[in-house]
């Protein structure tokens, strides 16, 4: 009668599980209350963990980096001195940019809104590419929004919280991003892989188009999630398909996501693409 | 017990999202969480193993946020399998520790992988055995003898353990 009744308890467990394992498989822009609780409930805590770690970080970086700093600092001297005379320069030709926009009717795409953000969390398993940032819904951040270092594209907005979001990073096998190689102009489409870590596969959209090492992959814009002409990555090997399929190529982020500390989330989507001048009087950014 | 063992397990996991990632190797790092089911499996039997395990699993699946319930599953079954061990085991030995982290992590990294194709998530087997399980099964291997000690040492101080295995003699 005991032993029954176990085998009912263990088959109605499993039985919960997998449904409830089934019926939350597919992305779910809203979290649970539970999960909710445990992530903005854990949030404070990894946050000052994480922070301690990338000061302790930056300590070490510091003492090792001392030597140099004497060299590097007269170097950047120098480099400053010519950056202001090109700043000066390249602010005149905003400005002489920005009168002739006026004058063909253009209207100049407003500035990116972006929400700067810390990395507090990440996956524990091994088997999938994310991270938690701690801003949430309370700071407009909702899910697909882009999310970038100043390196490149890291992936995009996949559940918030109020006050934390996780992200799905360019690497997750669930990830794809609509790409373009930089020289050549071909799209293509970037997939996270399982199969090589810390890598992504670039998979042509033409079977005429050839993929060469060393090329880099932006993103195109055709998703509607990333703005055009981000930097996703290099590819540094070209594979060949099995059974007649075309080439592909592992791409190496051009984010260090072992490194990963802060990132910005682009809460203004990407900007309305340009059209004729007349349509374009008065338009705002649209949000993807 | 209870308390302890759930706090080690909430530590653990703070652990797992924020330091360990530092720690990997070759981009793999250990996961704790399974080696407290693993130790507590094996100290303390199948039914003990498979709470902790579906506690634990509960965990991640919380902190992933999609499919909910397959770390569960997976670490219940792998507390339970292990936990009927324990009759078995001279606990004493160093062997004991390791072997065990490395059969837990190929139990709950299979139980998971079967478990995810119900939901219709596909994992290539072999580079997911080669890249991902194996590695992180050497990793819990090492740090098994590590997260024994700790678990001993947290049902000890209550009175409750019989560690050394010499209750099983």
């Amino acid at each position: 009668m005991r032993q029954r009744r176990r085998l009912l308890v263990i088959g109605a467990v499993v039985f919960v599980l997998l449904g409830l394992a089934y019926s939350t498989a597919r992305q779910r822009p809203e979290v649970s209350l539970v999960e909710q609780a445990v992530r903005d409930g854990l949030a404070p805590v990894q946050y000052a963990v994480s922070q301690s770690l990338y000061r302790l970080r930056e300590a070490l970086r510091t003492v090792g980096a001392i030597r140099r700093a004497q060299e590097e600092n007269r170097r950047l001297k120098q480099v400053i001195a010519r950056l202001r005379a090109e700043n000066a320069s390249l602010q005149e030709a905003r400005r002489e940019n920005e009168r002739w926009r006026r004058l063909l009717g253009f209207t100049q795409s407003a500035a990116i809104d972006m929400v700067p953000a810390q990395v507090i969390g990440r996956d524990p398993t091994n088997w999938f590419g994310y991270v938690v940032i701690n801003k949430g819904s309370r700071h407009r951040l909702r899910p697909n929004l882009p999310v970038v270092t100043e390196e490149g594209v890291v992936g995009m907005v996949r559940q918030v919280t109020p006050y934390t979001a996780s992200v799905l990073l360019l690497l997750d096998s669930r990830s794809a991003i609509g790409g373009q190689v930089a020289e050549s102009r071909d799209y293509v489409l970037v997939e996270g892989s399982t199969a090589r870590l810390g890598t992504a596969v670039v998979k042509p959209l033409a079977p005429e188009i050839r993929l060469q090492t060393g090329a880099t992959i932006i993103t195109s814009g055709l998703g509607q999630i990333f703005p055009k002409g981000l930097v996703i990555g290099r590819i540094e090997e070209v594979v060949k398909g099995r059974y007649g399929l075309a080439p592909y190529g592992i791409l190496r982020p051009a984010v260090n996501f072992a490194r990963l500390e802060e990132v910005a989330v682009l809460v203004g989507g990407v900007p309305a693409p340009a059209s004729a001048p007349a349509d374009q009087e008065g338009a705002t950014p649209s949000a993807s | 017990m209870h308390l302890r063992l759930g706090l080690l397990l909430l530590l653990l996991t703070l652990l797992e999202t924020t330091v360990i990632p530092f720690a990997r190797i070759l981009g793999i790092g250990p996961n704790l969480i399974l080696l407290e089911i693993v130790a507590v499996a094996l100290f303390r039997g199948p039914l003990a193993g498979a709470l902790l395990g579906l506690a634990g699993g509960a965990l991640l699946d919380l902190w992933r946020g999609q499919a909910l319930g397959l770390f569960a599953l997976a670490g219940g079954i792998t507390g339970y399998l292990l936990g009927l061990l324990e009759p078995r085991l001279f606990k004493d030995n160093l062997l004991v520790p390791a072997l065990a982290g490395l059969t837990g992590t190929l139990l709950f990294q299979g139980a998971f992988l079967l478990l995810s194709s119900f939901t219709g998530a596909r994992f290539p087997v072999w580079p997911a055995l080669g890249r991902v399980i194996l590695p992180e099964a050497l990793y819990n291997a090492v740090l098994g003898p590590l997260m024994f000690r700790i678990v001993a040492n947290l049902l000890r101080s209550r009175g409750v353990a019989t560690v050394a295995g010499k209750e099983n003699a």
